[in-house]
């Protein structure tokens, strides 16, 4: 089917007299080069899933059930340590807690993954390069604050470099707190967020306290503590 | 001193392995028959599979694991010690307001709060907490205790902030026995020439160890009522200092406290030094027998 579409759209781009005609006929989806296959993929799949499809089974249970299915089980985070969390980090990665299970992949590029996980306290010089990582990570995107040091600074809670707390910087989805936090307890929160994937239709979760929260973006918040969704510039 | 692996590596030439580059491929085929479940009982050289399945069961931690915070309202006395101790700042005290027969208004606690009609007790931002356990160590009361409750993640920064009355032990776990112990090693000395004898001291110790007697006092020229304390029932709170208003009380070491009184509390409430809780040889960290 691939290569039917493919080789269609070869042929429409020949019409526009792109010039080798001749090169591309019948290679298909393999011959386009990298331009023509982002145009094809907004195309044939952007675009659709977009508009809205019409056919209520394919839009409700391919398009959302199998995409979300597909979302909170391939949760992959950055493999970026900050500090010491990050050897939690690995401990979680290795055979006694086995974290492929739930689907977690370390990767080492932020164009390839899903979560920003942050451990560490994050310093002022940090600061931007942390907020270019989560610009860099394609939608949908969440972010895991772990360890106390991200959730507000920690220990260095009152020094000249260190950031009061990822949440003034990107917004965040998760908060473990722990100094350092157990290897299960990291597990348990990627589990939260597949729980908070799956509450995107419902629209909100509960928290511990069994209050109701919104289920589909973390918020962040200003250096007064009011909650903002927009960055200052000198915070970019 | 060499191992026997290294000891022969020079001379011994290198043996062909059966295999070839496919050798990678058969060795992680057979780790993955010898370590799968059910299986390894079967298969000769089998072992056990070392992935702890977490969500489904979870691993028995010590009792002395720091996860979340408890605290026994029969037995806290509102010094306000592990806020102060707390190398975070992250406990706040809470003043709630109780009627006079309630369970939790204690003998022991500062004649203000007799008078206001009211208890304080901690309440802590977890998301700020470095789980070092000094407020246990130091709380002159054993009341304040961690679970071994680790699964502390939550969606929104501000649920991180736990209450007082949420963080209150079940009161049929509590044993309801009151212990006061000098656990800092401080104890209060007065400059009496600074003394003004205002007696604000006086209402706010917790455990009533301050009187109120006649004394000398060069500045005014004449005796006027300076704190006198009975430091066998002082625990070393500091609350007297920090009330006074012209700095005339200071906390000094009067005498050795050994380390034997730090105690680690697990959940239920037992108290017993650290090396007790953790054994030399842990069943946890035996490794797999070899093959």
């Amino acid at each position: 089917m691939m290569a039917a579409d493919g080789r269609a759209v070869g042929g429409k781009m020949d019409e526009a007299g792109d010039g080798s005609a001749q090169q591309k006929k019948g290679r298909g989806i393999v011959g386009l080069n990298s331009d023509d296959f982002v145009e094809w993929v907004t195309r044939k799949i952007e675009r659709p899933i977009k508009k809205g499809i019409a056919n209520p089974i394919i839009r409700t249970g391919l398009v959302q059930s199998f995409l979300n299915w597909a979302k909170r089980n391939s949760t992959w985070p950055l493999h970026w340590g900050i500090m010491c969390c990050a050897i939690e980090m690995a401990a979680t990665s290795d055979p006694r807690y086995d974290v492929e299970r739930l689907g977690v992949i370390y990767r080492s590029s932020p164009r390839q993954v899903d979560v920003l996980l942050l451990n560490g306290p994050i310093s002022h010089k940090l600061r931007p390069m942390a907020r270019r990582l989560y610009e860099q990570i394609p939608d949908p995107k969440w972010v895991i604050a772990m360890g106390e040091c991200t959730i507000c600074g920690g220990p260095y809670y009152d020094s000249y470099a260190v950031v009061k707390g990822a949440y003034t910087v990107m917004p965040v989805d998760i908060f473990i707190p722990g100094c350092p936090v157990r290897p299960e307890a990291l597990m348990y929160g990627f589990l939260k967020l597949n729980q908070k994937i799956k509450a995107e239709k419902a629209g909100f979760v509960t928290t511990r306290k069994g209050r109701k929260v919104s289920s589909r973006e973390g918020r962040m918040a200003d250096f007064t503590g009011k909650y903002t969704h927009e960055v200052p510039e000198d915070r970019r | 001193m060499k191992s026997q692996k290294t000891e022969g590596k020079g001379t011994a030439t290198k043996k062909r392995r059966r295999g070839g580059v496919f050798r990678p491929i058969l060795v992680t085929l057979k780790q993955a028959v010898q370590t799968a479940p059910l299986i390894h009982k079967i298969v000769p050289g089998g072992r056990k599979p070392v992935t702890f399945l977490y969500p489904y069961e979870k691993l028995e931690s010590y009792q002395s694991y720091r996860g979340q915070h408890t605290i026994d309202w029969f037995k806290c006395i509102g010094c306000e010690l592990c806020a102060k101790v707390c190398p975070n700042e992250c406990i706040y005290f809470e003043f709630i307001k109780v009627e006079k027969d309630s369970p939790y208004t204690l003998p022991l606690r500062c004649k203000t709060d007799t008078m206001k009609g009211q208890v304080r007790r901690p309440a802590v931002d977890v998301g700020h907490c470095l789980f070092c356990g000094d407020c246990s160590e130091f709380c002159p009361t054993d009341a304040w205790m961690f679970t071994q409750d680790f699964e502390l993640a939550d969606y929104t920064r501000e649920d991180l902030f736990y209450h007082a009355d949420e963080l209150r032990k079940p009161d049929e776990l509590s044993d309801k026995k009151q212990v006061l112990l000098n656990r800092q090693g401080d104890e209060p000395i007065l400059d009496v020439d600074v003394c003004i004898g205002c007696a604000r001291c006086d209402r706010e110790c917790p455990t009533g160890c301050i009187s109120m007697t006649q004394g000398p006092n060069l500045r005014k020229g004449k005796p006027i009522h300076i704190p006198e304390f009975n430091y066998t029932v002082c625990i070393g709170c500091q609350q007297c200092c920090d009330v006074c208003p012209v700095d005339c009380l200071y906390m000094q070491e009067t005498t050795y406290k050994s380390m034997d009184q730090f105690y680690n509390i697990n959940f239920p409430g037992e108290a017993k030094p650290l090396e007790e809780w953790v054994p030399r040889k842990s069943p946890r960290y035996q490794m797999p027998p070899k093959r």
